[in-house]
């Protein structure tokens, strides 16, 4: 018996939806408050989210966060109780409690280098060009930020291999 | 008072019917768009969550069966989420929350499955997608996507908009900004052409 339209439709499955649901609300509700100048930072396969001044959680398609404290941002302590309860969640979708996690709660430098340290004991490559930064994860994937802040003229053709071919978004 | 606590309040308000599960997520389904959207605006992130808890799943479904890739189409449904919440200041009270932000995210999804038709790069495509890790797609699901890419975007927005999520040719018209008839013979061209794929196996 053939299928109606309808019956064709249903069939359809979106993958990972419920992770996608959740990446989602933590992603709209980070770029809805997230400064002007910080916006349009999702460049983390879909997903970059930027939490205070200088302050960026991502979330990996698979699932997995990473949070950094970028030079000059925000440290976690200046975080509003907003910002802190995101960058919270992404941390616990690492799976790593917040509190026990210094680069996730604790470091209270702001100067990003314990997140750089132990992402790089985590097999991850970090590849700096300025201001913009590559984040390599040992599953292959890669965190681009940083460009917004370049001026144009400077984007590099690469950077922590991944090509960059176009000015980002300005806000 | 704060904002927690106005939303809790509003939800409680309402109440779960007679003799069905309680408990936070069953007071969030009972209360109405309005105030929900009206303590969103007065900022309460409880109630901005609430929204996208909300319409998420049927926005981002709508998208992949438009698009076809379940990155972009997450990415195209987070975009149409931020356009919304972030201007519902310009949203009529008095009319329907679910239309609004499902013809913004077809306008999204559809200026994506058009830059893939014509080959343009997209800004949020990663350089190199064959790093992403892929979900397993479902045999029927691969067959029913590949039988939409078949069809031109609009053609794809229609039978999702109509079959999906249930909208009328008049209003889907209004959305593409073409005559209702002419929606009504895309529809069944393009109902026609995808069941032909499918059941039959081929184009």
């Amino acid at each position: 018996m053939e299928a109606t339209i309808e019956e064709i439709l249903a069939r359809v499955e979106v993958p990972d939806a419920d992770a996608a649901r959740e990446r989602a609300v933590v992603a709209i509700l980070a770029e809805l408050s997230a400064e002007p100048r910080k916006k349009r930072r999702r460049r983390f396969f879909g997903l970059m989210l930027s939490i205070g001044a200088g302050t960026a959680v991502a979330i990996s398609p698979a699932g997995q966060a990473i949070a950094d404290f970028f030079t000059g941002g925000d440290s976690p302590s200046e975080l509003s109780a907003q910002d802190r309860a995101l960058t919270d969640l992404a941390c616990k979708e690492l799976g790593a409690a917040a509190a026990e996690t210094s680069w996730c709660a604790g470091d209270e430098s702001g100067d990003g280098a314990s997140a750089e340290s132990l992402l790089e004991d985590r097999g991850y490559q970090i590849t700096r060009v300025g201001p913009a930064m590559a984040i390599r994860s040992p599953d292959g994937t890669t965190l681009v930020t940083g460009l917004d802040e370049l001026d144009p003229s400077e984007l590099p053709g690469e950077i922590g291999g991944v090509k960059i071919d176009q000015t980002p978004d300005q806000p | 008072m704060n904002r927690q606590m106005d939303l809790a309040l509003i939800l409680m308000s309402v109440g779960p019917p007679a003799g069905t599960m309680s408990g936070p997520g069953r007071y969030m389904t009972e209360a109405s768009d309005a105030r929900v959207i009206k303590a969103s605006l007065d900022g309460d992130q409880n109630a901005t969550e609430e929204l996208v808890r909300r319409y998420w799943d049927e926005a981002a479904r709508a998208a992949y069966l438009i698009i076809g890739d379940k990155w972009m189409a997450e990415d195209a449904a987070q975009e149409a989420f931020i356009s919304a919440l972030g201007s519902l200041e310009k949203f009529d009270p008095e009319r329907s929350f679910r239309p609004w932000l499902h013809r913004i995210a077809v306008n999204k999804a559809i200026d994506r499955a058009r830059q893939i038709r014509d080959g343009q790069s997209l800004v949020d495509e990663p350089a190199d997608t064959t790093e992403l890790p892929q979900a397993e797609e479902d045999p029927r699901t691969a067959e029913a996507l590949n039988a939409l890419g078949d069809l031109d975007p609009e053609d794809r927005v229609i039978l999702v908009a109509k079959y999906v999520l249930n909208y009328r040719a008049v209003e889907i018209a209004e959305w593409l900004g073409m005559p209702d008839s002419t929606v009504r013979v895309r529809l069944h061209r393009a109902a026609g052409r995808v069941r032909k794929i499918v059941n039959e196996g081929g184009s």
